[in-house]
């Protein structure tokens, strides 16, 4: 949710001074909004710990990883505002800018795989502490 | 699109954004991390009491 909310706020900031205009309706950033609050609604619903809001965020995260292929897709699909592929499409990438996006595509991979990684360790050492927890309260 | 004196101001408050987001992010992980770490010297402390009694 946190970087689907980075790319619409930077994706504004880069459209203001290129396209004259912060937002338009058009398929790409529309699904895309979609997503953010599809994660948005995701993570309201797992704030509450019943068993019906457990299935609802399941049927909102499938919806979520619906609309992944769709964003991904729109810019192929349909004519929109927002440019076609650069990098397999049409379009092409001046040849300077390359070493910039290999650097920036590894270092954001890398990036994640650390975010993904802490966010798990945290999560299984939680679990973990629970567990403890609950045979202690059934030793007692 | 060349980069203008315009829209630096832009590409500069993106940057920005994206920094604090991720260092905001980092901190609430570390806190989530101290929180659990707390609960778990706690719990050691416990165990370690009761094996003293016992």
């Amino acid at each position: 949710m946190l970087y689907v909310g980075l790319g619409l706020i930077t994706g504004m900031l880069w459209a203001r001074p290129v396209w004259g205009i912060w937002w338009t309706w058009d398929e790409r950033l529309t699904s895309f909004l979609l997503l953010f609050l599809l994660y948005v609604s995701y993570l309201l619903v797992r704030q509450f710990s019943s068993n019906q809001s457990a299935i609802i965020a399941a049927v909102l995260s499938v919806f979520a990883g619906i609309d992944v292929p769709i964003v991904f897709m729109s810019i192929r699909w349909w004519r929109t505002q927002h440019p076609p592929p650069v990098l397999t499409g049409d379009g092409s990438l001046d040849r300077t800018m390359w070493p910039a996006l290999l650097l920036n595509m590894a270092a954001w991979f890398l990036w994640g795989c650390s975010l993904v990684w802490a966010r798990y360790a945290i999560a299984v050492r939680e679990q973990q502490v629970e567990e403890s927890v609950a045979l202690n309260v059934v030793e007692a | 699109m060349e980069p203008t004196l315009n829209n630096m101001h832009f590409l500069s408050a993106a940057y920005l954004i994206v920094a604090i987001a991720n260092i905001g992010f980092v901190l609430r992980l570390m806190k989530r991390w101290n929180a659990f770490r707390a609960k778990e010297n706690h719990l050691a402390v416990k165990s370690k009491n009761k094996a003293l009694l016992h």
